[in-house]
């Protein structure tokens, strides 16, 4: 019963953890372009 | 096998500060003709040997472990696994050689960049695959590309042995002229991709940027003639655009100076045939670069 | 680190227990990190091949002054596709299959975090590099401006502009999905009583690559497809002619390439790690000293991007701020190689295949360092740069560096996936053919530069011919050598070689992570009750 409590609690942090990571790259990665448009003008 | 243990030989024959500069076997950086290039091989020259004490530390005590410490003779592993007071000197003694290295480099950095004073200017464009040069003020410009002979021979299996060759790659049509102990002050730009003039004897590279000016100076202290190379991938024949400066005394440079402005004639002419790089077209750029 | 005690019963099984799936499915279909890391390890052996085969190209037509081979574009198109194939299918793919392999042994899981997004991200590898690897026959050749691909150079390319980037993307999101599972694992997968600081380096430098890869591979992924739009959307980010500029193109790119050095070398740092002081049965010299170290230079790797541009035309405080930066950088990758110094001294040392590649590592390793100190003053930098000198550095901090320290891993922990041991005395041949030829093939081409050889050019000036022609045979050996590397792996997959490994695979004395207490090979599910670590 507990095995199982933290497990569902496991994956709901890997799956949170993961997803903020996802975010971030894909942050950088606007961050960037975003910088150099800004740069430009 | 005899080849590789002459070639060997060599390289130990070789040893480091060799003399002549371009002789085969060459394995140091020139010491140059002009101040900076004198006193950038000066720090060349400290780093390098820095690195050498060093590394003659870490090997040592890396080889006396290997030789020594070995399990086969019997060696007992040591159980200790950290020292805060070994650790705290190592960290320690590489920022100070760190310091102090870096108080010359900043000295001869603040030098590199002071083009104030400057007695002679000449505007450098970059092109695919040729150089050109337009002294300023002075109504003398022109390209300069590889010379012909050295064209012939490196073309894909051409039967030249390009040992036959003087000065392989390394000659132009028309050399960069230049007075002898005079601020020659570079302004480089590119007419299309990027490139980077360098004369190793100078001491400096720099890039030319297609809409961007870029500068460098020097001042050569004795006459001759020095060669380099475009520096900078520019495509299919980069390693094809030499740069060949030949240094004159100031009275033979004016001569020459003279001379081009009677002989070329129309200097203007040739300096509208080099497009200001601004106005590059978007289109040129797009251009698929390989050469026919 | 701290010994670590286990109990562990292989023999517990629960309900969900089974073993592979049978024929191709268990590698199309795979979610299991081992069969998932094999499947890395495997690509990347034939991508050092194919990027290999590229490099001899290249040093053939070197052999001698000359054109003899190859015309002046497709030589382009091979320094170019080398460096990208070498990089991002031979390094970097490598280190993630170690990752997968390993993480989950060292830290005592069952497997990733991630299964299927693992799948995903390996799957993606042979459609990007087919892709890239395609554009050899398009018109007008495979992408032959560099690996930097600056503009405008890079829009010159033909058809192969537009492959070559889309492969870029395709990598970019394969190694940033690689590098988010092996976070996530590390943070929520650990075993009760694994803390931070009791982690393997090997773990430790991976955790840190991988926070790496997800801030710069983005940054790459931006810039090309800001040249993308450039060739055509019309959009002018790096073109004067629209008020855009090349330079920021480079200052883009370097604050992606910059790090991306140390991604392939952080993880190398962590094998080396592991593999000097089992060998010495010794415990590593400041365990906690070499994960500050990593931590730093990963650290300084971020503000120190624009010493690969010094000739640029940079404002001077710009250029004494990277070259002081950089020759920070210096110090932690000191304290590192002093520690690993320090871990042999009073060892007990035996010299197996993988210890001599270690060794073998942070002696070459070590000058690509000194060189990189030498490169880091600027003013000297004016000559170095852009020639054989450059190239000569970051290959002996790749290839005797990351290199050594990926065959360095797989002879280390070959035997543990295998199950049996591998042919001792060719892996040797293989180390000491391999060492040698590659000083042969590198170290002159510290003198080619120094003499004023500049780097990417496919013919040269005849007093360049000597050392040119030394390296080239340098080449052919380095390159002929890897074939023993390939029988040995070979014929420890096919069980052929040698005897059954046993659990500690190599002596009692030190080895002394999760991933030994395990069976050789280990089960198929690694750790299906959690160690614990005391
Ligand atoms: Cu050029």
């Amino acid at each position: 019963m507990g095995a199982a409590m933290e497990d569902a609690e496991r994956k709901r942090r890997i799956r949170r953890t993961a997803i903020l990571l996802a975010l971030l790259a894909i942050a950088v990665y606007v961050i960037f372009i975003a910088l150099t448009v800004m740069r430009r003008t | 096998m005899l080849k590789i243990l002459k070639y060997v030989a060599a390289a130990i024959a070789a040893g480091l500060p060799a003399g002549a500069a371009f002789a085969a076997w060459e394995v140091n950086m020139p010491v140059g003709v002009t101040e900076l290039s004198r006193e950038i091989h000066g720090l060349h020259m400290l780093i390098f040997w820095v690195c050498v004490v060093i590394a003659v530390l870490v090997f040592s005590v890396m080889i006396y472990s290997i030789v020594k410490f070995r399990r086969s003779k019997g060696a007992v592993p040591a159980t200790w696994d950290h020292s805060t007071k070994v650790e705290v000197v190592w960290t320690v003694i590489p920022i100070a050689i760190l310091v102090g290295m870096a108080v010359p480099a900043a000295e001869t950095l603040i030098k590199i960049e002071d083009m104030r004073d400057s007695e002679l200017t000449v505007k450098v464009t970059g092109y695919q695959w040729q150089w050109h040069y337009d002294y300023l003020d002075k109504g003398v410009s022109f390209f300069s590309r590889l010379d012909r002979k050295s064209d012939a021979a490196r073309q894909l299996r051409s039967g030249i042995d390009p040992r036959t060759v003087e000065n392989y790659l390394l000659e132009v049509d028309n050399r960069f002229v230049v007075p002898v102990d005079t601020k020659v002050r570079v302004l480089l730009t590119s007419g299309d991709v990027v490139h980077a003039w360098w004369v190793p004897e100078f001491g400096l590279k720099k890039d030319a940027f297609p809409g961007f000016i870029t500068e460098l100076w020097f001042r050569a202290t004795r006459t001759g003639v020095f060669r380099g190379q475009c520096a900078e991938l520019c495509g299919y024949d980069h390693g094809f655009m030499p740069i060949v400066v030949e240094v004159k005394s100031k009275e033979d440079f004016e001569a020459w100076l003279q001379e081009q402005q009677a002989t070329t004639g129309t200097p203007a002419a040739q300096t509208a045939a080099a497009p200001a790089t601004s106005q590059l077209e978007t289109d040129a750029a797009l251009t698929v670069a390989r050469a026919e | 680190m701290s010994t670590v005690h286990t109990h562990v019963d292989t023999h517990v099984h629960d309900a969900h227990d089974h073993g592979p799936a049978k024929g191709w499915r268990r590698w199309v279909f795979a979610t299991n990190h081992k069969d998932i890391g094999t499947m890395y390890l495997l690509f990347s052996l034939a991508m050092f091949f194919v990027g290999g085969v590229m490099a001899l190209i290249i040093r053939a037509e070197l052999f001698q002054p000359g054109l003899q081979l190859v015309d002046p574009m497709f030589f382009n198109s091979m320094t170019t596709m080398h460096a990208l194939v070498m990089i991002f299918g031979a390094v970097m793919p490598a280190f993630v299959g170690l990752a997968n392999w390993m993480i989950p042994l060292q830290i005592g899981a069952p497997d990733m975090a991630l299964p299927r997004m693992n799948n995903f991200s390996f799957w993606i590898l042979p459609f990007a590099f087919t892709l890239l690897l395609s554009t050899l026959f398009v018109e007008g050749g495979a992408p032959a401006s560099g690996w930097t691909m600056y503009p405008p150079l890079s829009l010159q390319t033909g058809p192969a502009f537009p492959m070559s980037i889309f492969a870029i993307h395709l990598m970019g999101a394969s190694s940033i999905m690689g590098a988010i599972n092996v976070i996530v694992t590390i943070m929520n997968m650990r075993a009760p009583g694994m803390t931070l600081l009791k982690m393997p380096l090997f773990t430790w430098g991976w955790l840190i690559t991988a926070y790496l890869i997800i801030a710069v591979m983005p940054v790459l992924a931006g810039a090309v497809t800001m040249l993308l739009t450039d060739h055509f959307f019309g959009t002018t980010f790096f073109s004067a002619a629209g008020g855009g500029d090349p330079v920021m193109y480079q200052h883009i790119f370097w604050f992606f390439g910059h790090p991306e050095v140390y991604i392939m070398i952080l993880p190398a740092f962590g094998v080396i790690s592991e593999i000097i002081p089992t060998f010495s049965r010794k415990r590593l010299f400041g365990y906690d000293a070499m994960v500050y170290a990593i931590a730093s230079i990963a650290f300084l790797s971020f503000i120190v991007w624009a010493h690969h541009m010094f000739t640029v035309g940079m404002p001077l405080a710009g250029q004494m701020f990277f070259m002081l930066a950089t020759m920070l950088i210096a110090v932690p990758t000191g304290v590192k190689v002093f520690n690993w110094a320090a871990t042999m001294y009073k060892g007990s040392l035996t010299f197996e295949p993988p210890m001599l590649f270690a060794l073998a590592f942070v002696f070459l390793f070590t000058i690509g360092g000194f060189s990189g100190l030498m490169l880091a003053i600027a003013p000297a930098d004016f000559q170095y740069h852009d020639t054989y000198f450059v190239v000569a550095h970051f290959h002996y901090v790749l290839v005797p560096g990351a290199v050594f320290a990926i065959m360095a891993a797989v002879y280390f922990w070959l035997p543990k996936w295998t199950g049996r041991m591998y042919n001792m005395k060719l892996a040797k041949t293989h180390f000491w053919l391999s060492a040698i030829f590659v000083n042969v093939l590198f170290f002159p081409q510290h003198f080619l530069g120094l003499a004023g050889m500049p780097r990417r050019i496919p013919d040269y000036s005849t007093q360049f011919a000597d050392w040119n022609m030394v390296s080239s045979i340098g080449a052919f050996g380095f390159g002929f050598a890897q074939i023993l590397f390939l029988i040995v792996i070979l014929q420890s997959i096919r069980g052929r070689s040698g005897v059954k490994a046993t659990d500690k695979v190599w002596d009692d004395g030190m080895p002394q992570g999760l991933e030994w207490t395990l069976s050789s090979p280990p089960p198929y599910h690694s750790f299906e009750v959690a160690p614990e670590v005391k």
